[in-house]
């Protein structure tokens, strides 16, 4: 919020936050941990009450659980990515480090995922860089991933979808490499890190929904 | 389900047809609401019961040229062909559960104690030594104390073996049984009781044992509705808590609550379970210190010694980057070495690091991680990774070809 006495320039931007999670006391430790730029609008115990919230106030960012009445986290990152696209981000905040639905929900467009015990001021960061366009990703994600990938060149294509250099990131960032240090180990610019981590989150996307609709020719739906 | 038990327990051969008459009409009792120790003992008694119908069989042909009545011989062996079969078609149909009704377990007793009666009638078994009955007894016993606990089994025993009795009056005609006959159906019948008790008392046994799996399956389920909120809540207090020792408090019921809801099996050889604990005894250890653990599905097999080499190296590392290397995070990461089949397990800290150039392979640490991880015919290395902390990576051979790619 900008200082009402500060009349010298414009007002610090401010980023909007919409909460979802069932807990009323995860909404609370969330809500206790942003602070300046990041503004709290609106809190939402259900899917169906966060896409109203996030229809009505467009937020920047959603902070989203998976395990949710209604749909789910899944749900609100699907609706949200169709009817939004990029302008409001979804980060899924679990507890869990192993459930499909992960996959499913970053696959769907969830912009990042975070665990709900990332401490505080780490949550804080995190956010502010998924709205610098940094997407929070955790080692447990990229580890997923790697998986995901060996099973579709397994089974599908007979190919892995990634080139050897988004591998190597990937490999990287599952290690706890940050993207400084994996620019660093790959004699690349951490830039060019975020473009490959980009990359290899726009390749699950095409062999998930590839994925879907060969499942659903093959199960005659549609 | 809570079982009635029967007040009254069968008395050894002083029972007889009001005992059995008591018995087939008493109410249907409650069989386990899901049957599965009944099915299970019922399916293995029917091969029981084929081989006590071959057994019958075989005596009944092999001596059918001295018995009596040839004809009444072939009847009974008709008869106890029929009566297995019937109670094969029952047991295959969804209505199972009617070979442990009164009806067909009077009949399964009236056929017993036909063929017991027949060894004294048609059939010469004190001529031969070789009787008709056999086990066929047995399973009809057995199936008594499935239906009805030790009071069916027992008594079902009891009344076959006045049934016995009964035939050897029959066999010895006027002049009496003599002493060792006597002796021998006592011995027989007694074993006869003694039977359905004891398979009573097992499958009481089972049927409690099988309750208490229910039990905990149910208990299971709860507790697993439960934990979204339970862990969320730890979750919570660990972020949310200044102090560093109920954060830590937090992290350990929620890794253990973790361990007990998904099953992570440890002491068995199983790498992310192990690994897991090795990080929740780092962070218990150094409480400044917080340690990821992730493992892809493509981590090859190992063998316990494997396991223990590398957890241990492993837990070397994580102390070495808490105490050494003051560490905020740790990344332990295992996977599947791509190129060669084997492990790769890597520990990585956010510590001050060190220079790799100037190691001292005499330090205790990297010593003893080499050490451990050599002998398996791995490779450590120890890196700088990106210029600020250390990378532990480890390599283990595949199982398979461990000697030939060693040294």
């Amino acid at each position: 919020m900008a200082d009402v006495t500060d009349l010298s320039g414009p007002a610090p931007p401010a980023y909007t936050v919409v909460i979802a999670d069932d807990h009323p006391t995860v909404r609370s430790g969330i809500r206790a941990d942003m602070s300046p730029p990041l503004v709290v609008v609106g809190e939402a115990g259900d899917a169906t009450e966060a896409l109203a919230l996030i229809d009505a106030l467009l937020p920047n960012l959603v902070v989203c659980d998976l395990n949710m009445p209604e749909g789910g986290g899944l749900r609100v990152v699907r609706e949200t990515t169709a009817r939004h696209g990029d302008t409001v981000k979804v980060v899924v905040f679990t507890v869990s480090e192993h459930e499909r639905d992960l996959l499913d929900a970053v696959a769907s467009g969830a912009y990042g995922y975070l665990t709900k015990s990332t401490p505080g001021p780490e949550l804080h960061r995190q956010l502010l860089r998924a709205i610098g366009g940094d997407p929070p990703f955790a080692p447990q994600l990229a580890t997923l991933l790697l998986g995901e990938f060996r099973r579709v060149a397994r089974q599908a294509t007979g190919s892995n979808p990634l080139s050897e250099r988004e591998r190597e990131v990937l490999n990287l960032v599952a290690r706890g490499y940050t993207y400084k240090q994996v620019g660093k180990e790959l004699f690349i610019a951490e830039k060019t890190v975020e473009n490959h981590v980009r990359n290899i989150l726009g390749k699950l996307h095409l062999t998930r929904r590839a994925e879907l609709i060969r499942w659903a020719a093959d199960h005659d739906i549609r | 389900m809570p079982r009635t038990r029967p007040s009254r327990t069968a008395g050894p051969a002083a029972t007889g047809k009001a005992e059995l008459d008591t018995m087939l009409h008493a109410p249907p009792r409650p069989v386990g609401h899901r049957g599965e120790v009944e099915r299970g003992v019922l399916i293995g008694l029917a091969g029981l019961r084929w081989a006590a119908w071959v057994g019958l069989t075989v005596v009944a042909l092999v001596n059918l040229h001295r018995d009596h009545h040839p004809a009444l011989v072939i009847l009974v062996i008709a008869a106890t062909a029929a009566m297995t079969a019937a109670d094969q078609l029952v047991l295959v149909g969804s209505g199972w559960r009617a070979a442990l009704g009164p009806r067909l377990i009077g009949t399964e007793v009236a056929v017993a104690a036909l063929v017991i009666g027949a060894d004294g009638w048609v059939h010469q078994a004190q001529a031969t030594g070789q009787t008709l009955a056999g086990i066929w007894p047995l399973p009809v016993i057995l199936l008594a104390a499935v239906a009805g606990g030790v009071a069916w089994g027992a008594g079902v025993g009891a009344v076959l073996s006045a049934a016995r009795f009964v035939a050897i009056f029959v066999a010895a005609g006027s002049a009496g049984p003599t002493g060792r006959d006597l002796l021998g159906a006592f011995t027989t019948g007694m074993s006869w009781v003694i039977f359905g008790a004891v398979c009573g008392t097992i499958i009481h046994l089972l049927r409690r044992a099988q309750d208490q799996v229910a039990e905990a399956e149910a208990r299971d389920r709860i507790a697993r509705d439960l934990h979204d909120g339970v862990l969320q809540t730890l979750a919570m207090i660990e972020r949310r808590s200044d102090s560093v020792e109920i954060a830590r408090l937090a992290r350990d019921q929620e890794r253990d609550l973790r361990a007990y809801l998904f099953g992570d099996r440890t002491g068995s050889g199983n790498l992310p379970a192990e690994l897991r604990q090795a990080a929740a005894r780092a962070e218990r250890d150094w409480p400044a210190t917080s340690v990821t653990v992730t493992v892809t599905d493509d981590v090859p097999p190992l063998r316990p010694v494997q396991v223990e080499a590398v957890v241990g190296a492993a837990t070397e590392a994580l102390t070495n980057a808490a105490k050494h290397g003051h560490a905020a995070t740790v990344v332990v990461f295992a996977d599947i070495d791509e190129s060669s089949g084997g492990l790769f397990l890597t520990i990585k800290d956010d510590g001050e690091g060190f220079d790799p150039a100037t190691i001292v392979e005499g330090v205790g640490m990297t010593r003893s991680i080499r050490g451990r991880v050599e002998d398996l015919g791995g490779r450590v290395e120890f890196a700088s990774a990106g210029g600020d902390g250390t990378e532990v990576r480890i390599a283990l051979p595949p199982l398979a070809k461990r000697r030939a790619s060693r040294g």
